[in-house]
C-alpha cells in the first residue's frame, strides 16, 4: 500500500504556530480582527510573520484584503527576482553539497578545493545563499508525544516511593537547650591553632618565594574544551612585538585526536574567518592555513579585530571538522605600558612577570608564546603542558 | 517506540506507526518548510510533498541507522527536496528559449501566460514606483538586492557593513517600502 506521486495524501497540515513555540498561553489569544487602522497597518507591514489565524481574517476583510493581495503580490515579484540564477555564475550545486557545505545537522565533510568552489558560487547565488541561511538556525529537539506514552515501556527506576527523611522529635529538655548558652568546646582553641599555624606557613612560602616570580596556575575547567584546536584564543596582543622578544609569530596550536594511530591526520586545515563579534555573526574567511604538523606558525600580522579559527583534519582521506576558537586582537595601549613598566632583577624574571601580567589579562596565548622563550625548566614544562581550560595533554 | 521500528512501520504504512511519526516529527518539518515557503497555504503543499517523498525515499532503503539517526536523516531529505522544489519553481517561471521547430514540447507548458506577464510587468512598474519614494538608501539596497540580484555578502562587501547589519537594513528597506505601497493603493482607492 505505498502511494502513488500522483495522489494527494491527507496528512494533516501543518496548521497553527510553529509547534515548538506552541503554549496554553499562545493557544487561548484569540486572532486579531484589525478594526483598528493602525493594527491593521502594521498586520500588512508584517503580514508575512502573521500567526495562520490572522492572516485568515486579513484574508476576509472587507477592506484589508485586496491590500494584502497586492502586497504578496509584490513579494511574489520580489522572490522571484530572488530565484532566478544570475547568468555567469555556473549551476547551482546540488542541494546535497548544498547541505554539506552549510554544515546542516549531520553534514559530511566535503574537501577543501569543493568547498572553496561552492563558497565563490553561493557568495553569488541569492538562491543558494537563502537556502544555506536555512541551515543557520538548528531544527528543534524532537517532542515524544503524549500518545507514545500508552506504549509499553521498560520498567520504571524507582521502584519505591520516595521516602521523607525522618522528624526527630525534641524533649523538653532538648528544647530548652536552645535557649542555655551553648559550653565552651574543647576543640575550639585547638583547631584556631591549627588553622593560625597553616596559616604561617603559607604566608612563610609566599615571602621565601618572593625572590623568584613563578608562572601562574592555570585553572582547570573540565569540559569546556572538547575540540582539537587549543590556541589562539581568548585576547591577542595587535602589538607583538612590545612583548620584548623578536617577532614573536602566532602559533595554532592542535592536540593530536584521541583514538590512536587510526585517528592519525594526514593534514590539517585551519580557516580564519573575521566577524563582528556578535553571536550570530557568520564572518568572512580571511586566511587559510594549512599543515602536516599540529602547530602551525603564522607569521601574518592580523588586524585588530574578532576573529574564529576553525580546525579541519583529514584522516584516511576524509576532512572532518574538529572544533572552533574565538579570539579578538586588541590595542592595549594600558597593557603595553605596563608591560614595558615592569621591573624585576634579570631579565627572565622580568619575562617571567609579563606573562603572568599577560596571564591574569586574558592574553594567554601571548602569554604562552613568550613562556616558550624561557629557558626549559619544570615551572616552565608545567605552564606549556597545561592548556589552561582542561587537564594537561602531554605535549 | 524505537526508530527502527518506527521506520519498518512506515514502510508497512501500518496507519498508527504513520500517526506517530507524523506527531513526533512534525516540528522538524515545519521548521524546516517554513524557511523556503512564508505563505501558509503553500505551507501545507510543500509539507504533503516533502513526507510523500520521505517515504519513497524510506522505501527506497536510503537511510542507514548506522550513520546518524532519523531525525538528522529526515531533516536532511526534507531540506533537499525544499530546495529541489524552489529551484523547480523558479526554472517553470523562467524558462530557457529554444528554437521553433527543434523540441516539440510534451509536457505542460508552466512559462507564464501573456495575462501573467502583463500582470507581472504591472507588479514590476509598481514596485520601481514605490522604490522611487524610499529614500536614497533604502531605494539603493534595493536596487542592489532585487534589481542587480546581489547576495547578502555583495551587499555587505559593497556598503562595507557586517551581514547582520546587511539583513537589518534590507528588512528595514523591504517595510518602508511596503508602507509606500499601502499609501499609494490607499490614495487610489480614495480617488
Amino acid at each position: 500500500m505505498k502511494p502513488e506521486r500522483s495522489q494527494k495524501a491527507d496528512f494533516l497540515p501543518l496548521t497553527g504556530p510553529d509547534p515548538t513555540d506552541a503554549s496554553p498561553i499562545m493557544q487561548e489569544k484569540a486572532p486579531r480582527r484589525f478594526e483598528d487602522p493602525r493594527e491593521a497597518l502594521e498586520a500588512l507591514l508584517q503580514w508575512d510573520e502573521l500567526e495562520r489565524e490572522e492572516l485568515a481574517a486579513l484574508e476576509q476583510h472587507p477592506q484589508h484584503a485586496e491590500r494584502l493581495q497586492q502586497l504578496r503580490a509584490v513579494q511574489g515579484w520580489m522572490d522571484q527576482r530572488l530565484a532566478t540564477p544570475r547568468p555567469g555564475i555556473g549551476p547551482c550545486p546540488s542541494p546535497e553539497e548544498l547541505y554539506d557545505y552549510g554544515r546542516g545537522v549531520g553534514a559530511n565533510p566535503l574537501s577543501a578545493e569543493r568547498r572553496a568552489e561552492l563558497e565563490l558560487h553561493v557568495h553569488r547565488c541569492t538562491a543558494c545563499e537563502h537556502a544555506i541561511e536555512v541551515l543557520a538556525t538548528r531544527p528543534p529537539a524532537v517532542v515524544i508525544s503524549p500518545r507514545e506514552a500508552s506504549l509499553p515501556l521498560s520498567a520504571p527506576l524507582r521502584a519505591l516511593p520516595p521516602r521523607p527523611s525522618p522528624i526527630e522529635e525534641l524533649d523538653e529538655g532538648s528544647a530548652t537547650r536552645h535557649d542555655a548558652p551553648a559550653p565552651r568546646s574543647f576543640w575550639r582553641p585547638a583547631l584556631s591553632l591549627a588553622a593560625g599555624l597553616l596559616g604561617g606557613l603559607a604566608l612563610w612560602t609566599l615571602v621565601a618565594d618572593e625572590g623568584t616570580p613563578r608562572l601562574p596556575q592555570t585553572p582547570q575547567l573540565r569540559g569546556s574544551q572538547s575540540g582539537a584546536l587549543l590556541f589562539p584564543r581568548g585576547l591577542l596582543l595587535a602589538n607583538r612585538e612590545a612583548l620584548g622578544a623578536a617577532a614573536l609569530p602566532l602559533r595554532i596550536e592542535l592536540a593530536p585526536l584521541e583514538g590512536g594511530d587510526a585517528m592519525r591526520a594526514e593534514r590539517w586545515r585551519v580557516e580564519l574567518l573575521r566577524h563582528a563579534g556578535g553571536a550570530f555573526d557568520a564572518g568572512l574567511r580571511v586566511a587559510e592555513y594549512q599543515s602536516s604538523q599540529h602547530e602551525i606558525l603564522i607569521e601574518d600580522a592580523l588586524g585588530v579585530g574578532h576573529y574564529t579559527a576553525r580546525a579541519y583534519a583529514t584522516i584516511a582521506g576524509l576532512e572532518r571538522e574538529c572544533g572552533a576558537q574565538d579570539f579578538e586582537v586588541r590595542h592595549d595601549p594600558q597593557l603595553l605600558a605596563e608591560l614595558e613598566g615592569t621591573q624585576a632583577g634579570n631579565e627572565l624574571d622580568r619575562t617571567r612577570l609579563k606573562i603572568r601580567l599577560l596571564h591574569e589579562r586574558g592574553y594567554l596565548t601571548d602569554a604562552r608564546e613568550l613562556a616558550r622563550t624561557l629557558p626549559p625548566d619544570e615551572d616552565r614544562n608545567r605552564y606549556l603542558s597545561s592548556d589552561g581550560l582542561g587537564p594537561a595533554r602531554g605535549r | 517506540m524505537e526508530e527502527l521500528e518506527l521506520v519498518r512501520g512506515l514502510r508497512e504504512r501500518r496507519e498508527e506507526v504513520v500517526a506517530i511519526f507524523l506527531e513526533r516529527y512534525r516540528s522538524l518539518f515545519y521548521h524546516c518548510i517554513s524557511h523556503f515557503e512564508p505563505d501558509a497555504s503553500s505551507r501545507d503543499d510543500l509539507y504533503q510533498d516533502v513526507i510523500l517523498y520521505v517515504l519513497h525515499r524510506l522505501d527506497a532503503d536510503s537511510f542507514d541507522p548506522e550513520k546518524g539517526s532519523l531525525g538528522t536523516w529526515l531533516y536532511r531529505v526534507a531540506w533537499c527536496r525544499c530546495v529541489d522544489q524552489k529551484r523547480k519553481q523558479s526554472s517553470q517561471r523562467s524558462p530557457r528559449l529554444t528554437t521553433v521547430g527543434e523540441n516539440i514540447p510534451e509536457k505542460v507548458d508552466h512559462c507564464p501566460t501573456p495575462g501573467e506577464q502583463a500582470g507581472e510587468e504591472e507588479i514590476g512598474s509598481l514596485v520601481r514606483r514605490g522604490m522611487a519614494s524610499l529614500d536614497e538608501q533604502e531605494r539603493a539596497l534595493l536596487e542592489m538586492r532585487f534589481v542587480d540580484g546581489c547576495t547578502m555578502h555583495e551587499i555587505a562587501e559593497r556598503l562595507e557593513i557586517s551581514l547582520e547589519q546587511t539583513k537589518y537594513r534590507l528588512k528595514r528597506a523591504s517595510t518602508s517600502l511596503r508602507r509606500v505601497l499601502l499609501n499609494e493603493l490607499a490614495l487610489e482607492e480614495a480617488g
